[in-house]
């Protein structure tokens, strides 16, 4: 994979993170980047990641994503993900 | 009173602790205590310098008497202690027992704690028993160091050196003496070690008995032995008991590092696999007792209850400083068997725990003995210690071990231990009732049937042994005090009348957090939760920073029309129609699944409420054998075996319903009604208890209930009635792609719960799972397993329906009081019993419609649910079904958030949306004070000094070390070549027998080589004279260092509120070694631009130090980097980045220049009014230190992009930076030390070599709003000798953009105070001035102040003083330094040292200060006074005197004018930068050209620039209104003589004679003169040579006739004679000696000295054609002035005379 793509893969994960939160009213001190992490930075709550996976379904019209393989490392589910952890995730399987 | 009351014959009475107070690292109150213990916090620190760590520091650690840790738990600033406050003389102090001070002080903060005076004690009853150990302090020492070190210091003086005479000796002596603290009558109780209880008796008058006892580290609780034996026997009816070591000097830490009993690692790590040893620590604490029965009737408040301590001594251990576990064993089993305690009812043990491996092995081994393993059973006791926190306080270890163990069991905490996280292994605390504490956990409840209990282990050397056995003291704990009173989080709720005043309330808040100095958070909530209005704001903050930023960005929100509500997830929530207005609010209680460890844990410690009912349960599940804290509150090490057991069911709904209940009664505290309610699954049974379903069960009912709920579970599991499943969470499956999936299933699949539309859960055997997950695959959305394995809530349950049936029964459920809503039938409960118990039943076969209900209740009327569990699950259902619908879903808690920001975050939810609830129980029990906003925010209170604990050391100052020095040693100062910098150099043999140090900076310190001279022109006078002239100036500069570095660490150690003290000398690592450090290297051959100061290297000792270190990489190498475009702020100085490591290493360079830096041109050497016909005429514009600190600043912001400067300190300034002509370019070279400090140096990189020209230290911290009240009193002394406008008119040279004084108030020696503003001139010209770091403007005017001191001249004398900076110890700024409004700035001054050393502070209206210089040390140099005045004043003061009385006589003086240079500076413009100032401050703008022409030596241009002094000064005599000397034209006419013109064009005739500095000019108009001429000859006499080559024999014998008839020398006449023939040649142009004699003399009246002049005729005949014609004769006058001897030769137009 090209560093292009990669790059796209992380400002593609941005813009939805930025449309999950836009009628948050939350005045995000940083701007959303690739150290980003969605529950300490952006306060995601449960729903919120299936959301999120909603959202990754619509924009990529894809149904069939692993998104254990996400969630969850060795057996439990992950405290956090980062925006480049998301990207990672679907250059992988998209 | 209690005199009545008669308790001889109670033998066992519990004793209370009424009253507690301490100090110990860290803390000096016990809410800080018990906040650091809490929160972990290690207050274990390297030694402060007071200390003086490096004095016994060796890390190779073998000496005796050597430390090999500088480690320990020290007081450091909180050592402060108020003679006056506490009626001690202050004189008493300084050389007494500093733990006698201190305990005072907490003796009466502990009373004050016990509620007296209110609650009053017998007097004549109580006793004061302190633990105190004898260990050097600093009373002692300084008794010591008087009586013996001083004269043993002169006895090994005189032998060494015999030949000291008894004069130095004494001097010496003295000098030793002088640093040591008093020592006489006054301070002598201060040595009396028990004088510590008697000064406590003392001042309170108790007259029980007082006194210490040393029972080495177990003294404190031996002391509060005595005092329990006092109590029971009646003979006091209250003690105060406690423990001091408020000192640990060098010496004790030695003598424990010799036993290597000290951590190398400097962690002190009880019973941990790392433990290597403890750490001192320092401190002091006492507490209250009384017998219990007293206290209860006196309405004391009781920490906790003392029922027994027991002592035994090792007897015959193996030796006195080994521990011995029989002892400690006969100890503690006393304790037990006094207090009647079995070990099984202890929870608690705070051990000795020092980190000594010997010591934790043999602690644990006598617990172990008495509290007998219990193989197979639960760890049920917590093992800790607080020396893991705070050190080893010796014989005052005890104080924060008794306080920390009543703190524990006032709070039902059991609070961590640091560094325990591994366990030592051989210490068997696995197979033992012991557990290590690592993490602060609620304290449930739950083994035994006593209250909770906690034991306290203090071993001490010499085998004395103590136990102590504490109680908790039960009763009501609503309402009582809490001391962790810091949350991470506070709720600040606004309210007013409507939305406008809402907005305007936001803003009013935030203007007056703006004004206040050190507002607390907590203060600000709480004081808020007062007010009352329809329209409510919450803000939940985490700081007052945080909460102004909050309220600004609300007030924004509030402001948008359109907006109807704010949801900030951080913490801002406002709705402008409130939803339970209209709406109802409902509660919803969660069911199993939601659980998780440690789960509530922070609310326990400050709601009793929701501890209690994991208390309950916890008894509950005791019954059944099994330990809720364990698995609910494990520590770290046990969590995974704790979350297997947590997803048992029986314990998983116990826990879930425990924490909802404890929620619920949260609720019911702050008052928050619902009017519906509904339980998902499990969380029925919450939801039934709270809704009066069950009545109101007590305590032990509810026990039985869990109990009953424990059994039902078990029997369902044991039953196996229910089968095996599956369950997986369907989430963001499509409704009917989900709805296709289950119903491919057959049945075999169902959905078990319906959460909402976006999260179902599936249940099935697994087979038909895996189908079902098949078919979704790739349809979207995601399906995870659960861990969950029972077919509830599915047809499958319903064979198991007796076993919930029975224990439905058991719960006896009658009616709701509040409308309960069940999830079976997505409607509400029915009304009768038997179908509430029937429905209750049926739902475990029922499926959860969650989302229907909801939906249900939203049609009800629901607006506002309010989730009452944990993680809030149901909430984000909640949301989801109800998006789009105006609605608000509010969860108490979050797995994510820590509990109480959760919790300010739910209740800023609930108040946003109009449920009424209140507010003040947040704060209740963390005492806040509460602020009036309706008046301006209160003073900081002045804090009080710092009490000095250090042991008294000798130190000489320079003056001292100079003096002893030069009686021995006097040529050497005289010597040119002699190393000036050796006795300079504090840190000789007498004080500190080691060697020097390594620079801490290994690679670009300067070297520590004395400065050598180049060795040039030394065969030449004034070469001579220049170089000596810069040892004086280098060696004046190095005492400057010096002493300010004294005065700086003397400040220091008495923690910046002392301005005298005695000198304390420093060693250089003490001082930052910033200062040789950043130096940056800048090789020759890349620098293309040299600046023309070729002659620099003479007068720059920094370049000659720069010479020597080898070249770096030239700037082409580096590359040019562009400055960072993310960098949110473009700062004006970053122009080229050559080197950028971001948070380690930045190089800049920037070209300065006039035009890109107009404030450069009101900052100009000296004065403004150069020039009245050129106003592009500037004085030499200097580079204001104030912006070299904005270039350390702005270096440091780069560095770290989102930090702000509050601290620049360690500015030491080494050069000038001028900028007089083209641009200079400009080095800024910085390294980050830390995050929050970087070094940074100025230099000029277009000097070759790279001048230095300032080093400081940039400090990176939040910027407080200010600087809190002054330090520096108003010194009130007399107004000032001139007028408000002299200021800038007359004294200071600054232009508009520095002018910010208005009018002096206070004027005196000792400081002087004004009025000011800040001056608003733009800086800059392509940037703004808020683009500046610094306010730089304002700084300035600060620094301005001072200097004035010296501005109340007489006009008399040659010399005025000015003060140029030199160092500066530290500027502080705050946020207020850009605010607008009135200033004051008030400056204190010290002169004594010959230095101008200054503090000054720049004032708010209110006395709080804004920024602070400290240490401000300024060179002062002697000016001109006559040139000071000239710049200073736009009429013009001459730089010259008329010598028209010494031409008396002379035909046509008249005409013309003579004068000598008197005030332009002379030899002092040898120095180049004088000769810049001056040469700028009277060149024309083509006279600048010519200096820059030529290359000048430093002497010739300095003569040059007298000359033109003297021409100038000449010339403008003659004009109406005397123009300024600028604009006093000099040029050459035709003939190539000298002439001048004024402004109004009318020329003269000039001649300047001079010898050496000794300058006088002359002035004739042209329109009556041709020329003039004057000659100058010094009056000692010339060689001989001379003579004949400028004299005839016919000369000689007229001016030897002459001679004898005037009765003086031939000599003398000689040397009229020539200056005679220089005359002639100058006033006809030709000023070459050696066309002298060319000229002859023909004639001499010897009266008048007057000599007729003529040209040989020869040369006339053979005159070139370019020469003009020489007048044929000419009258030269000689006349004597000043040890020098004038000619004049004054040509006339027409030859008149």
């Amino acid at each position: 994979m090209s560093a292009s793509t990669t790059d796209q893969y992380v400002q593609n994960t941005i813009e939805m993170l930025q449309e999950l939160t836009s009628d948050w009213d939350t005045d995000l001190d940083a701007q959303i980047g690739p150290t980003t992490s969605i529950v300490n930075d952006l306060g995601f709550e449960s729903l919120d990641v299936v959301y999120l996976v909603t959202a990754i379904e619509q924009r990529y019209g894809r149904r069939d994503l692993p998104f254990e393989q996400l969630l969850m490392v060795d057996g439990r589910y992950v405290d956090d993900l980062t925006v480049t952890q998301i990207a990672a995730f679907l250059q992988k399987n998209i | 009173m209690t005199q009545n009351f008669s308790h001889a014959d109670v033998s066992h009475e519990d004793i209370a602790l009424v009253g507690m107070a301490c100090m110990v690292p860290g803390a000096d109150t016990l809410e800080r205590l018990w906040q650091n213990i809490v929160h972990k916090v290690d207050c274990v620190t390297d030694a402060p310098p007071d200390w003086n760590p490096d004095f016994y520091y060796d890390p190779a650690g073998s000496a005796v008497d050597r430390t090999y840790t500088k480690k320990g738990g020290f007081l450091g600033d909180l050592c402060r202690f108020s003679p006056s406050k506490y009626g001690v003389p202050p004189t008493n102090i300084d050389g007494a027992e500093p733990d006698q001070f201190i305990a005072l002080r907490c003796a009466c903060e502990a009373l004050d704690d016990a509620g007296f005076p209110e609650v009053p004690l017998n007097r004549s009853k109580t006793s004061v028993i302190i633990g105190r150990g004898i260990f050097v302090n600093r009373g002692w020492a300084t008794v010591f160091q008087r009586a013996i070190a001083v004269e043993n210091i002169i006895q090994l003086l005189q032998q060494i050196e015999p030949e000291r005479s008894a004069e130095e000796l004494d001097f010496m002596r003295a000098e030793l003496k002088k640093v040591l603290p008093p020592c006489n009558a006054d301070t002598f109780p201060g040595l009396v070690h028990n004088a510590l209880a008697g000064r406590i008796a003392n001042r309170f008058d108790f007259m029980g008995p007082s006194y210490t006892v040393d029972a080495a580290c177990a003294s404190t609780l031996i002391a509060v032995e005595h005092g329990i034996r006092e109590l029971r026997a009646g003979r006091c009816d209250a003690v105060l008991a406690g423990g001091s070591q408020v000192s640990t000097p060098g010496p004790i830490h030695t003598m424990f590092c010799h036993l290597q009993a000290l951590s190398r690692s400097g962690r002190i790590a009880p019973f941990s696999a790392a433990a290597n040893g403890t750490l001192l620590g320092q401190g002091c604490g006492i507490v209250v007792l009384k017998r219990r029965t007293d206290a209860e009737r006196d309405g004391n408040r009781i920490y906790a209850l003392i029922k027994a301590v027991g002592v035994a001594s090792d007897g015959k251990g193996v030796g006195l400083l080994a521990p011995r576990t029989e002892g400690q064993q006969l100890a503690i089993s006393r304790a037990h068997k006094e207090a009647g305690a079995s070990p099984d009812s202890i929870g608690l043990i705070e051990a000795h725990g020092t980190g000594i491996p010997l010591g934790d092995t043999t602690e644990v081994s006598s617990l172990r003995a008495v509290f007998a393993d219990r193989p197979g059973s639960n760890s049920t006791i917590a093992l800790g210690s607080v020396k893991s926190m705070v050190g080893h306080l010796l014989p005052a270890s005890g104080v924060p071990s008794l306080i920390k163990t009543a703190l524990a069991l006032h709070h039902r905490v059991l609070p961590p231990t640091l560094h325990a996280e591994q366990s030592n292994d051989n210490l068997g605390l696995n197979e033992s009732r012991f557990f290590l504490v690592t993490e602060a956990r609620p304290w449930l409840h739950d083994g035994t049937d006593t209250n909770r209990r906690a034991g306290i282990n203090s071993f001490g050397f010499g085998g004395i042994n103590a136990h102590a056995v504490l109680e908790e003291y039960p009763g009501d704990e609503s309402r009582r005090e809490n001391f962790e009173r810091e949350w991470p989080s506070e709720l600040v709720v606004l309210s007013a009348e409507n939305r406008k005043a809402l907005l305007a309330r936001a803003i009013s808040l935030s203007e007056w957090l703006a004004k206040a100095a050190e507002p607390r958070l907590l203060d600000i909530a709480a004081s808020c939760a007062a007010e009352r209005g329809a329209s409510r704001l919450a803000i939940v903050a985490q700081s007052v920073p945080d909460l102004i930023k909050k309220l600004g960005r609300a007030a924004r929100l509030l402001e948008q029309p359109e907006r109807t509500k704010i949801h900030d997830r951080s913490g801002i929530f406002w709705q402008a129609e409130p939803l339970a207005r209209s709406g109802r609010v409902a509660h919803m209680f969660p069911g199993e699944g939601c659980q998780y460890t440690n789960m509530l844990s922070d609310l326990c410690r400050q709601f009793p409420e929701v501890r209690q009912e994991f208390d309950l349960t916890a008894r509950a599940l005791a019954q059944r054998g099994k330990s809720l804290s364990r698995f609910l509150f494990p520590q770290p090490a046990a969590i995974s075996e704790a979350e297997s057991e947590l997803l048992q069911m029986e314990s998983a709904v116990a826990a879930v319903t425990a924490a909802s209940r404890g929620l619920w009664r949260l609720l019911a505290r702050l008052d928050v009604k619902a009017s519906a309610m509904v339980g998902h699954s499990s969380g029925e049974y919450a939801s039934l208890l709270a809704s009066g379903a069950c009545g109101e069960p007590s305590p032990e009912r509810l026990v039985q209930v869990v109990v009953d709920g424990v059994d039902s579970a078990s029997a369902l599991q044991r039953s196996d009635l229910v089968p095996q499943a599956v369950l997986i969470s369907a989430g963001g499956v499509p409704q009917a792609v989900l709805d296709e999936a289950v119903a491919a299933g057959n049945g075999k699949v169902v959905i078990a719960m319906d959460n909402c539309p976006n999260q179902r859960i599936l249940v099935g055997a697994d087979e038909a799972i895996t189908e079902v997950l098949a078919r979704l695959h790739g349809k979207g959305g995601l399906c995870q397993r659960l861990e969950l394995n029972r077919a509830y809530h599915t047809a499958a349950f319903r064979p198991a329906s007796a076993i919930v049936a029975k224990y439905i029964d058991s719960l006896e459920l009658g009616q709701p009081q509040i409308e309960l809503w069940s999830c079976a039938t997505a409607d509400r409960f029915p009304v009768e019993s038997e179908k509430i118990r029937e429905l209750a039943v049926e739902q475990w076969s029922s499926p959860v419609r969650f989302r229907e209900t909801i939906l249900a209740m939203y049609d009800a009327g629901v607006r506002v649910f309010v989730e009452v569990g944990p993680r809030g699950n149901l909430s984000a259902f909640v949301s989801d079904t109800l998006a789009g619908k105006p609605h608000a879903v509010i969860p108490l808690n979050v797995s994510n958030v820590d509990d109480l920001t959760q919790l300010c975050v739910a209740c800023g939810m609930l108040a946003a949306s109009g449920v009424e609830l209140s507010l003040n129980e947040l704060f209740v029990g963390r005492s806040p004070r509460i602020l009036d906003f309706s008046k301006p925010p209160a003073r900081a209170l002045k804090r009080e000094r710092v009490l000095r604990t250090d042991l008294p050391m000798f130190s000489f100052d320079e003056n001292a070390i100079s003096r002893f020095r030069k009686s021995k040693l006097p040529a050497a100062m005289d010597q040119p070549g002699a190393p000036l910098h050796r006795e300079l150099r504090p840190d000789g043999p007498l004080h500190n027998g080691r060697t020097e140090r390594e620079p801490s900076n290994g690679q670009n310190h300067a070297p520590s080589e004395p400065i050598s001279i180049p060795a040039r022109g030394s065969n030449s006078s004034s070469r001579y004279a220049v170089v000596k002239e810069f040892q004086a100036t280098m060696q004046q500069f190095l005492r400057t260092q010096e002493s300010v570095t004294a005065a700086y660490a003397r400040r220091k150690q008495a923690g910046g509120a002392a301005t005298a003290g005695p000198p304390i000398v420093v060693r250089p690592e003490s001082f930052p070694s910033v200062i040789s450090a950043p130096r940056v290297n800048i090789p020759r051959e890349s620098l293309a631009r040299d600046n023309n100061q070729a002659t620099s290297a003479i007068t720059n000792g920094s370049r000659a130090l720069a010479d020597r270190v080898s070249p770096q990489k030239s700037p082409a190498d580096f590359g040019r980097i562009e400055p960072a475009e993310n960098n949110a702020r473009k700062l004006p100085f970053i122009e080229t980045i050559l080197e950028l490591k971001l948070g380690e290493r930045l190089i800049f360079e920037f070209e300065l220049t006039i035009a890109k830096h107009p404030f450069l041109a009101d900052h100009t050497f000296f004065g403004r009014w150069i020039s009245n016909e050129d106003s592009t005429l500037l004085p030499l514009p200097v580079m204001p230190m104030v912006m070299t600190l904005e270039l350390m600043a702005e270096a440091a912001v780069t560095l770290f992009p989102n930090s702000t400067v509050s601290v620049v300190r360690d500015i030491r300034a080494t050069g000038w930076l001028t900028c007089p002509r083209q641009a200079r370019r400009i080095r800024v070279d910085a390294k980050a030390e830390s995050d929050s400090l970087v070094h940074v140096g100025v230099f000029a990189a277009d000097v070759d070599g790279g001048e230095e020209i300032a080093t400081g230290a940039v400090e990176l911290a939040p910027r407080p709003k200010t600087l809190g009240y002054a330090m520096l009193p108003q010194l009130k002394q007399s107004p000032p000798p001139w007028a408000p406008e002299d200021v800038y008119d007359h004294f200071l040279y600054h232009g508009p953009s520095f002018q910010g004084i208005i009018e002096f108030q206070d004027f005196g020696p000792r400081g002087l105070s004004c009025r000011a503003e800040r001056p608003t001139v733009r800086l800059l010209r392509d940037f703004p001035n808020e683009s500046l770091i610094l306010p730089v403007a304002l700084i300035d005017t600060a620094s301005q102040v001072p200097g004035l001191v010296n501005a109340n001249y007489k006009a008399v004398g040659k010399w005025t003083v000015i003060a140029f900076p030199n160092t500066i110890g530290r500027l502080e700024i705050s946020e207020a330094a850009w605010g607008d409004g009135p200033l004051t700035i008030n400056s204190h001054l010290d002169q004594s040292s010959g230095k101008l050393i200054s503090d000054t502070e720049v004032l708010l209206p209110n006395g709080e200060a804004v920024v602070r210089y400290l240490n401000r040390a300024e060179e002062l140099v002697e000016f001109p006074l006559p040139l000071y005045l000239y710049a200073g004043q736009r009429n013009s003061v001459p730089l010259a005197t008329s010598l028209s009385n010494t031409f008396q006589g002379v035909p046509g003086i008249e005409y013309c004018q003579l004068c000598e240079v008197t005030g332009a500076g002379d030899r002092l413009l040898i120095k180049n930068h004088w000769a810049q100032v001056v040469g700028n401050m009277i060149l024309s703008a083509t006279e600048r050209s010519e200096r820059d022409g030529h290359k000048f030596s430093p002497v010739a241009l300095a003569q040059w620039l007298l000359s033109r002094v003297a021409a100038k000064e000449a010339t403008r005599q003659f004009a109406a209104v005397a123009p300024k000397l600028a604009d006093v034209v000099i040029e050459h006419d035709a003939s190539g003589k000298p002439c001048s013109h004024l402004p109004s064009k009318e020329s003269f005739c000039v001649s300047v004679g001079q010898q050496l500095f000794f300058t006088v000019g002359g002035a004739a108009p042209t329109e009556r003169f041709a020329g003039i001429g004057l000659s100058a000859e010094p009056l000692r006499p010339r060689e001989n040579a001379q003579r004949d080559a400028v004299f005839n024999s016919s000369e000689l014998a007229m001016l030897q006739a002459a001679a004898a008839r005037a009765n003086e020398s031939d000599d003398m006449w000689l040397r009229f004679g020539r200056a005679a023939k220089e005359a002639f040649c100058k006033a006809n142009s030709s000023t070459s000696p050696a066309e002298l004699s060319r000229i002859e003399i023909g004639s001499i009246d010897a009266g008048k000295r007057c000599f007729s002049v003529q040209p040989v005729v020869a040369l006339v005949a053979h005159s070139p054609a370019s020469m003009p014609e020489p007048a044929d004769v000419a009258n030269v006058y000689c006349r004597i002035h000043d040890q020098h001897l004038l000619a004049i030769c004054l040509i006339p137009r027409e030859s008149t005379y």
